[in-house]
């Protein structure tokens, strides 16, 4: 009655909970280096600093360096979040795949129990 | 309803109060959708005009204007209105994701009262037992709930800063006040706190939507088993059915 | 029309592949830009703003499109979602079918036709994908003219007075962005709406197809008491 492969064994539901799993390393990663990285290094940038300070900052000065990092890191850690965001949504549209394949086998098995289960009654 | 008979019994709290929500998916979905609107409307009626009414002189003129002129009070405006608006879009995504949840939540209940409708059809003595209802069924209505709490607490946080330091800090002459600001004054400390909560608050917010992200994950794995278990347990009953045992 | 939409819905892994690509281009855009500002801000303010223009020109531009060319990439994977479910959909009213026809033609109850949301739901998602398809091309736009801009001198631009073409630049980029974002939200609003719509969709039929089974199980019943339905019985053995 079931010749197929059952859809359980099938690759995208082998290999979906590993884009949930990146999504979940991507993510957090942004949430680590935001909260205990970049926050306090702008809150300390811009809090203890003035702004004639900040301007005056030569080449190779701790404070151009706290600048450069607050501008170059947000710019690959936003796009690679994201990329934490797209997994997870990859790992959904996987999961959905299965979806109709198990539905074709379900409505197969469904078509001829149907005659058993009407049957059953006489029985 | 006409298949009452075949409910589940009642959870116990907070499951008993998700589940009498999930049939609610279409609001929340709406309800969402309504804030991503409204936020695209404030962007071209309340921040475009702001940005417009701030940049429309030099640096000097706008930057050595006193407070209350209309290029300090446009700028307040600005900042504040960036300060919640995002956290705003973001619990209507949020919204709609959880509704997306929920409604396969309710599909995986469909499914099972499907089955249970059949199999009530089947004499006892050859009635496959109906299975429990699985863990993971909690496991994501709380990565649901708690990827809508998270959103929900960075809007909180994000109206409160907008109704709190971000206007106290920008509502002063940029040239006059906030350029010359020394270390340890309350403006300096204040721009601390305004120019660093981004850096935390966006990544949470992230979090948020990944709860959600995996709660709608479960949610399929839900939908997945309980296909499979139906078609094996159809499949069983038909061998059964045939060869019937000795 | 519908036929032609169910075919389409096949090639759903397609658009899901592409979107993934657009994201996986985007970060790599991203750190290239990220070693950009670096190199930007490694100089004193002085040198940065008065002799590193195209630095500063692509730092500004990249930052106005590669979001919206992100948000795409998300908006494809989101519509091959919406296309997935649209095959599901027809798998379970197939799946409802081939049930059916172990009952005569004349004796077999209606299956439901698909509500007016299900018919919908590929064309909500075909507005989202145009939502997000436009606010690219405003990126783009946009992004040229902070190129232009920022090709200036940094005094150059704060010397710039009311009316300038400098400043009513710097005007357009601020003010367009301030629309342009939420708008890349309301565009995967509306695919999540689009998502919803099949989802929707699929609880309609599985209540309904519920009751035609159940239906369908007691007229197979009352048949065999009354007349031989050769299905029932070939199957039957």
């Amino acid at each position: 009655m079931n010749e197929k492969a059952p859809p359980s064994s099938s690759w995208p539901l082998k290999i979906f909970p590993l884009f949930s799993m990146l999504g979940w390393i991507l993510v957090s990663l942004a949430l680590v280096l935001g909260v205990f990285f970049l926050a306090p290094n702008a809150a300390q940038y811009f809090g203890e600093n003035a702004k004639a300070a900040r301007d005056a900052a030569e080449n190779g000065s701790f404070l151009l360096r706290q600048l450069q990092i607050l501008s170059a890191t947000p710019r690959w850690l936003e796009p690679l979040a994201f990329t934490g965001i797209a997994s997870f949504m990859i790992g959904i549209a996987l999961e959905f795949s299965t979806i109709p394949r198990l539905l074709v086998q379900r409505g197969n098995v469904m078509a001829r129990t149907f005659p058993l289960i009407v049957q059953a009654e006489r029985s | 309803m006409a298949y009452q008979k075949f409910e589940d019994p009642t959870p116990p709290l907070p499951f008993r109060q998700i589940e009498k929500m999930m049939p609610l998916y279409p609001a929340l979905v709406l309800m969402g959708f309504l804030l991503l609107l409204i936020s695209f409307f404030i962007g071209l009626m309340v921040l475009a005009p702001a940005n417009l009414a701030f940049f429309a002189e030099a640096k000097e003129i706008r930057e050595s204007a006193a407070v209350g002129s209309s290029f300090v009070n446009a700028n307040v405006t600005r900042h504040v209105f960036e300060t919640w608006v995002p956290q705003f879009k973001f619990f209507g995504l949020g919204l709609m994701l959880m509704g997306i949840t929920m409604a396969l939540g309710t599909i995986a209940g469909k499914l099972r009262l499907m089955g249970k409708v059949i199999a009530s059809k089947i004499p006892a003595e050859q009635r496959p037992p109906t299975p429990a209802i699985p863990g993971r069924v909690r496991l994501f209505q709380l990565a649901a709930l708690l990827g809508i709490m998270i959103l929900l607490a960075v809007l909180i946080i994000g109206l409160v800063l907008a109704a709190g330091i971000v206007p106290a800090y920008w509502n002063h002459a940029i040239a006059g006040q906030l350029n010359p600001a020394a270390p340890g004054s309350v403006l300096l400390n204040q721009a601390g706190s305004v120019f660093s909560f981004p850096f935390w608050l966006n990544p949470l917010r992230l979090a948020g939507m990944a709860f959600l992200f995996t709660g709608i994950t479960i949610a399929l794995t839900v939908i997945i088993g309980t296909l499979n278990m139906q078609a094996k347990m159809l499949a069983e009953f038909a061998r059964r059915a045939i060869k019937p045992a000795p | 029309m519908q036929i032609m939409i169910g075919k389409m819905a096949r090639m759903f892994p397609m658009l899901i592949l592409i979107g993934l690509a657009i994201v996986i281009t985007s970060l790599a855009i991203g750190i290239f830009n990220a070693q950009t500002a670096a190199a930007y801000f490694s100089e004193s303010k002085a040198v940065r703003e008065t002799s590193l223009l195209a630095q500063r020109a692509a730092l500004e531009s990249t930052g106005i499109w590669l979001p919206t060319f992100k948000f795409l990439g998300l908006g494809l994977i989101l519509g091959g979602i919406v296309m997935a479910l649209r095959l599901i959909i027809d798998r379970l009213r197939q799946a409802g079918e081939e049930v059916l026809v172990n009952l005569p033609p004349e004796h077999r109850p209606d299956l439901p036709q698909p509500p007016w949301f299900g018919l919908l739901m590929p064309m909500v998602m075909f507005i989202g994908e145009l939502i997000l398809i436009w606010s690219f091309a405003v990126g783009l736009r946009t992004a040229a003219v902070a190129r232009d801009v920022f090709a200036n001198p940094l005094p150059v631009i704060d010397s710039a007075g009311a009316g300038s073409p400098l400043l009513t630049g710097l005007q357009q980029i601020h003010a367009t962005e301030s629309w342009l974002v939420p708008l890349k939200f309301l565009g995967i609003g509306t695919e999540f709406l689009a998502i919803i719509m099949g989802l929707a969709t699929i609880i309609f039929i599985l209540t309904r197809q519920t009751a035609v089974i159940d239906q369908a199980i007691e007229i197979g019943r009352t048949l065999n008491q009354t007349e031989e339905v050769p299905a029932l019985a070939e199957a039957a053995g």
